[in-house]
């Protein structure tokens, strides 16, 4: 290889110490702008971080104050639903009652009906006819005793019935309401995903995507309160 | 800064209803009214059982605003709206509805709720159910339920009739002879199932009875129906002659051989004595008298409506007492078949027609003066909800209307006599027909009404037949149903007649077991 001759410029030195000072200025601005832009996505992020600590600790606490909500309904819808079945259950034992008081008193009917036609065949005086005429009274007594109780029977089973069909619109309410705080719950879990997600993808505006999906799941929660 | 607000705000809103889970109520509003004809008991079950759940699910303010005369319904609906009060809905007759659109009264459901959604709200109901709403081609009411009448008797008189009344078959012969010219039919029995009488049962039952001395008390007769020239008996005279094979058509015809046919049977027990003399007075022999005659023992048969039947029975709800003295003593079935006093050259009745009633179908109306009118259809629909309509059908006695009630009666009403009423008012349905409209708008009912009281009340004999013909020949002129215009009630302060007092029950049928004592019987046993 052969060497180049080097041109020699002669350059005033007060212009090279300009030069020199200009280059160092340009360079400590460019490292001071790119230190500050360093501190301001340090503080963005630090921004970001607590807000989407400040939301999670709400969701957190609206997730939680939620789920006993729920957890409240969902015992009453419980509650309700077993009125239905012992309403149901009693109702059952009350018309075996029923029932059985029914035959009883049907034994009573058949008996007076036999008397009756045993009667026809007696003289006025024959003694039989005394017997069948204190069967008759205390037939028809037990037939009268009968009558009542199975009176009260079905008044209590109509009671029982009344008391069943209300539980089971309860149980329904209750049901709607845990359905929509359950709605609530999920959409709220949802927003703090993603909400949650802003923190590793550094992106604000899924930060407020997840704030109106929040928006929308306290919506579900609250309407479930007030729901008729 | 702001989120941070609403979601402390929501967070705190979640935290205090962990400690009061069931949200307040908002204030229901105003009290508003549901305008009915009821008796005091029944208004009050109405209120308990219905209003209260309906006001406490939908949050509403409901209260019956009761009457006990169905004629009032109008007036006391017209003055509640003069005097400030919303009435949010009226059950009205089909006969009073031509009268509430006329007077601008009401207006049709259709005016509030899309005539889609009416239908798609009852379409659980049919279109039969749906069909007496039908008014100028639109669904103008919503029905509220069907009325149809039913016999009821006292088990142990006809028991008694059954083993006895051939001791009289002589006499009941001759009377009938009168006319027919033999009597009884060929082979003729009184029938032992009640749903298969027929007049001549009703006629052997009723001149048995009125000739039975029970108790020692004076015979007299036992088996009524209503008269008058009101709707009551208009509508059992009328249905009395549809019994014996008239329809809408030939009704029209003061002339027709049903009419004939019925008047026969009439004056027949009119020359001998089967009916009793209130039938024939001054004042209507009305449901209330009926009601009465059956309460108070002295009557054995006659046909009142299901809701009637449960009044009298008692024992469809906590405080639906007993109007009898001995419940089990009552039973109910169809009314007897029409069969003309005229035999055939076999000896059968010449005619013969199934049980027979007419519907009365009351619907819902949507009083114009609302300023509610979402409450008044929510609470139709509520009414029809199965188990509700079960629920007023077991405590009120009305016909089970809903399929799917009807379709689980069985399992639904389980008590025999409540079941006794709903099928023999299903059977009855079944055979019967609408109300016609002419009853009402051309006057029929009154028409015959009042020939009766010429007829029967006029002593006209039944034979020979042209008595009877020429006096409906030349019917008389209607007078139009009764419907006022002003309220002369309170309706506040509307009460039913105190009940008399009543002796106390007696336990036992002493008739049961005595000699059977006739009275006013030539040639008969004593």
């Amino acid at each position: 290889m052969t060497e180049q001759p080097v041109e020699t410029i002669a350059i005033p030195a007060d212009a090279l110490e300009r030069s020199i000072q200009s280059a160092l200025e340009r360079l400590e601005a460019v490292r001071k702008a790119e230190a500050e832009a360093a501190a301001k996505a340090a503080a963005n992020k630090a921004a970001i971080a607590r807000r989407v600590s400040i939301a999670a600790l709400l969701l957190t606490m609206m997730l939680s104050f939620l789920g006993f909500v729920r957890a409240q309904s969902d015992s009453a819808e419980g509650g309700a639903k077993s009125v239905v079945q012992q309403s149901g259950t009693d109702a059952s034992t009350e018309w075996a009652l029923y029932q059985t008081k029914t035959a009883q008193r049907g034994g009573y009917i058949v008996a007076e009906d036999n008397l009756a036609r045993e009667v026809l065949s007696l003289g006025l005086d024959d003694p039989r006819r005394r017997l069948a005429r204190f069967h008759h009274h205390e037939y028809e007594a037990s037939v009268r005793a009968l009558d009542e109780d199975n009176r009260q029977v079905f008044h209590r089973i109509q009671a029982l019935d009344a008391r069943a069909y209300s539980a089971q619109k309860m149980v329904e309410h209750h049901d709607r309401r845990t359905k929509r705080y359950d709605m609530g719950i999920r959409t709220l879990t949802l927003a703090l995903v993603l909400i949650s997600l802003t923190l590793l993808v550094d992106r604000a505006s899924l930060f407020y995507f997840g704030l109106l999906v929040a928006a929308i799941g306290a919506s579900f929660g609250v309407s479930g309160y007030f729901l008729g | 800064m702001v989120a941070i607000v609403i979601g402390v705000g929501v967070d705190v809103f979640f935290a205090v209803v962990n400690f009061y889970p069931v949200a307040p109520h908002p204030n229901p509003g105003p009290r508003r009214y549901v305008v009915m004809q009821m008796d005091e008991v029944q208004a009050a079950w109405f209120q308990t059982n219905i209003l209260d759940d309906f006001n406490a699910e939908t949050n509403s303010n409901l209260e019956i605003l009761r009457v006990s005369d169905e004629e009032q319904l109008q007036a006391v609906a017209h003055d509640a709206a003069a005097g400030g009060k919303d009435v949010v809905l009226v059950a009205l007759p089909e006969t009073q509805l031509a009268r509430a659109v006329a007077s601008k009264l009401v207006r049709p459901f259709t005016d509030v709720v899309a005539s889609d959604q009416v239908a798609a709200d009852f379409s659980e109901l049919g279109s039969a159910v749906l069909a007496p709403g039908n008014f100028s081609s639109t669904q103008y009411f919503l029905p509220r339920m069907t009325v149809v009448d039913v016999a009821a008797y006292r088990v142990s008189k006809v028991r008694d009739a059954v083993s006895h009344w051939s001791v009289l078959r002589p006499q009941i012969d001759a009377a009938l002879a009168k006319i027919n010219g033999r009597g009884l039919p060929a082979g003729y029995e009184l029938g032992l199932t009640p749903a298969a009488w027929t007049s001549y049962d009703l006629f052997v039952m009723a001149y048995y009875w009125s000739h039975r001395s029970y108790g020692g008390q004076p015979a007299r007769p036992r088996v009524a129906h209503r008269t008058g020239d009101e709707i009551d008996g208009q509508r059992d005279i009328v249905s009395a002659i549809y019994r014996l094979g008239a329809n809408d058509t030939t009704i029209a015809n003061t002339e027709n051989r049903a009419a004939i046919d019925m008047f026969e049977w009439e004056a027949l027990y009119r020359d001998e004595d089967a009916y009793p003399q209130e039938m024939y007075a001054e004042d209507p022999f009305d449901d209330e008298a009926v009601l009465e005659g059956l309460k108070s023992g002295e009557l054995f048969f006659a046909p009142i409506d299901t809701i009637e039947a449960f009044r009298l029975h008692g024992g469809a709800h906590e405080t639906a007492h007993a109007l009898v003295d001995d419940p089990a003593d009552l039973e109910f079935t169809s009314m007897p078949r029409g069969a003309t006093l005229a035999l055939d050259g076999k000896g059968h009745p010449q005619r013969q027609r199934p049980s027979f009633s007419f519907h009365e179908d009351w619907l819902w109306a949507l009083p114009t003066s609302t300023r509610a009118t979402a409450v008044g259809y929510q609470l139709v629909k509520f009414l029809w909800r199965p188990e509700i309509h079960t629920r007023e059908c077991e405590a009120l006695g009305m016909l089970p209307l809903h399929p799917k009630v009807v379709a689980e009666r069985v399992s639904r009403f389980r008590l025999d006599w409540i079941s006794h009423v709903f099928e023999a008012g299903l059977e009855q349905a079944r055979y019967g027909e609408r109300t016609p409209p002419a009853l009402v708008d051309k006057g029929i009912g009154s028409v015959y009404a009042q020939l009766w009281i010429r007829i029967v009340d006029g002593k006209l004999p039944p034979v020979p037949e042209t008595a009877i013909v020429d006096a409906l020949r030349t019917p008389p002129r209607a007078t139009p149903l009764a419907v006022r215009d002003k309220s002369d009630v309170d309706p506040a302060h509307a009460v039913d007649k105190p009940a008399p007092e009543r002796a106390a029950p007696v336990t036992e049928n002493e008739d049961w077991e005595s000699n059977v004592v006739l009275e006013r019987v030539t040639g008969a046993k004593k």
